[in-house]
């Protein structure tokens, strides 16, 4: 009854704020050549569905982002074990990510482009550059934080390290790594988006660029319609994979 | 109990001590007992004796600083599948990703056994522990008792020749305890198991073992030890009012005092 209520007041209220949007749009409160009503940005969606436009552009996005991010993660995960459990490792790795983790990913897009060329290498370099922070923030915590308790059990068993590693430690860290790839995944649509636009690669970002420089303003909003629609499904998945793969949590301690 | 035969565990002049001589703190102190096959033998001591220390130096957790824990006549440097433990906090030993089934299963794995026959040979424990109808549950879905029974089926997989126990009820309420006390008492016998178990608790050390090893605090050295006399099955009521329970239970209750 809770949940069906909430569920009810959400879309209440996105239904005001488009409802809104389409008032200010409907009185020319601003300029309709920069704002254009909801009902025309759906239009051109619409347009670009019937015709097919939408799929190749979203299918490279889509492509970039996840082949990006779990790039990231992978890496994020792998070093964050190594770090985790050897000091020397640690001594070897800790300064340089601490040197490269402030630096803005879209700064290196220049340099990037210049050593990968306008491909999709480079974005996915990059895309994976700036997400992988969270995710390996994450998987150092999630691999230190193990109950000494559990690695008594794992020595009483006998089980060699990289058994240990994959029984104990890789499931013990799951929750906080996934905390991290839920942050990073969010952060790989934006950086998507920018690296298409920097770079001129077909994809949504580009289309976006190219409509705002033909002043197309309905286009504009169409593309970032669909990039909400794209950020909130992935997000989605994110939080189902993660209620799933994590149900043995006690409830309490969810969310 | 076979004269001539090694014992499946002993320690021999065990000592401990933490830190550098002279700030060094003395935990166990020349410490020798063996624990013969088959038989139950049952360590109390208040807390602070070290007696969960002593277990994991037997169990080959902890090297000890002087002197040696054997098993079977050989030193005991590092854990053995052979020895198994299963610790006080439950909560804390069990994988809570996986599931109960699941959790059994870590003892086959480490063992090597294959994949397919873990269920096989995971239903009879399961169906022992009275888990059968939880294989599917995860841990944080038990209740207590249940989550130890889940670590002792667990420790049961492993097929170990010798079982150290640290305080394994003690974290239980008393019924539980009581009923977890029984059941166990039972499957030791009727598999004739040779257990080293560790309790602050004087009546559940006799009321359980066949030897009963006091321990005395600062530094942890041994004190008494007492062949317990009393029939099997044990039982709750008539074990604790047997007139020798009792006079077991005076005469531990002098050297550990009052907690």
């Amino acid at each position: 009854m809770r949940r069906l209520a909430s569920a009810a007041s959400s879309v209440a209220f996105l239904t005001a704020v488009i409802a809104a949007w389409w008032l200010v749009a409907e009185t020319k409160l601003i300029n309709p050549m920069f704002l254009p009503g909801p009902q025309r940005a759906l239009a051109t969606l619409w347009g670009w569905i019937d015709s097919g436009e939408l799929w190749d552009p979203l299918g490279k996005t889509v492509w970039r982002l996840f082949a990006g991010w779990l790039v990231a993660s992978a890496i994020g995960i792998a070093l964050g074990a190594a770090i985790a459990s050897s000091a020397r490792a640690r001594e070897l790795l800790e300064p340089t990510a601490e040197f490269l983790r402030p630096l803005p990913a879209s700064a290196l897009l220049p340099p990037a482009v210049l050593l990968l060329g306008l491909t999709d290498t480079m974005i996915v370099t990059v895309i994976a550059f700036g997400t992988v922070w969270p995710i390996l923030l994450g998987s150092i915590h999630g691999f230190k934080a193990i109950d000494p308790r559990l690695i008594e059990v794992a020595r009483m068993l006998r089980f060699p390290p990289l058994a240990r590693a994959f029984k104990f430690q890789l499931p013990n860290a799951l929750p906080e790594i996934f905390a991290g790839m839920r942050v990073s995944l969010a952060l790989a649509l934006i950086l998507t988006v920018v690296a298409e636009m920097l770079s001129s690669q077909p994809g949504l970002g580009h289309m976006v660029l190219v409509a705002a420089r033909a002043f197309r303003s309905a286009d504009i909003f169409a593309g970032i319609f669909v990039l909400g629609v794209l950020g909130f499904l992935t997000n989605s998945l994110m939080q189902y994979l993660e209620a799933y793969l994590l149900r043995w949590r006690p409830a309490h301690s969810e969310g | 109990m076979s004269a001539g035969a090694p014992p499946v565990l002993a320690a021999r002049g065990v000592s401990l001590a933490f830190g550098t001589p002279p700030a060094a703190r003395t935990i166990l102190s020349d410490l020798a007992f063996e624990v013969p096959e088959r038989e139950f033998v049952c360590i109390v001591g208040p807390s602070g004796c070290g007696k969960t220390t002593l277990l994991r130096v037997l169990a080959g957790l902890l090297p000890a600083s002087a002197g040696e824990a054997h098993f079977q006549g050989r030193r005991v440097a590092a854990p053995q599948p052979d020895i198994a433990i299963i610790f006080q906090d439950y909560g804390r030993a069990l994988l809570p990703w996986r599931t109960v089934a699941g959790n059994v299963a870590l003892a086959f794995e480490a063992r090597g056994i294959p994949k397919s026959e873990h269920a096989v040979r995971s239903a009879p424990l399961l169906a022992k522990m009275r888990l059968a109808e939880h294989a599917d549950k995860f841990p944080a879905e038990l209740s207590g008792g249940m989550q130890q029974r889940v670590q002792i089926a667990r420790c049961l997989a492993q097929e170990p020749r010798v079982l150290l126990m640290d305080e394994p009820f003690g974290a239980l309420d008393a019924i539980t305890r009581q009923t977890l006390q029984d059941e166990f008492a039972r499957l030791c016998e009727s598999e004739h198991r040779t257990v080293l178990f560790v309790t602050h608790d004087l009546e559940e050390a006799i009321y359980l073992g066949d030897r009963v090893i006091a321990l005395a605090a600062n530094p942890g050295r041994i004190v008494e030890i007492i062949d317990v006399d009393l029939p099997r099955p044990r039982r709750q009521l008539e074990t604790r009012e047997d007139y020798r329970f009792l006079e077991y239970r005076h005469r531990l209750f002098q050297h550990l005092g009052h907690e």
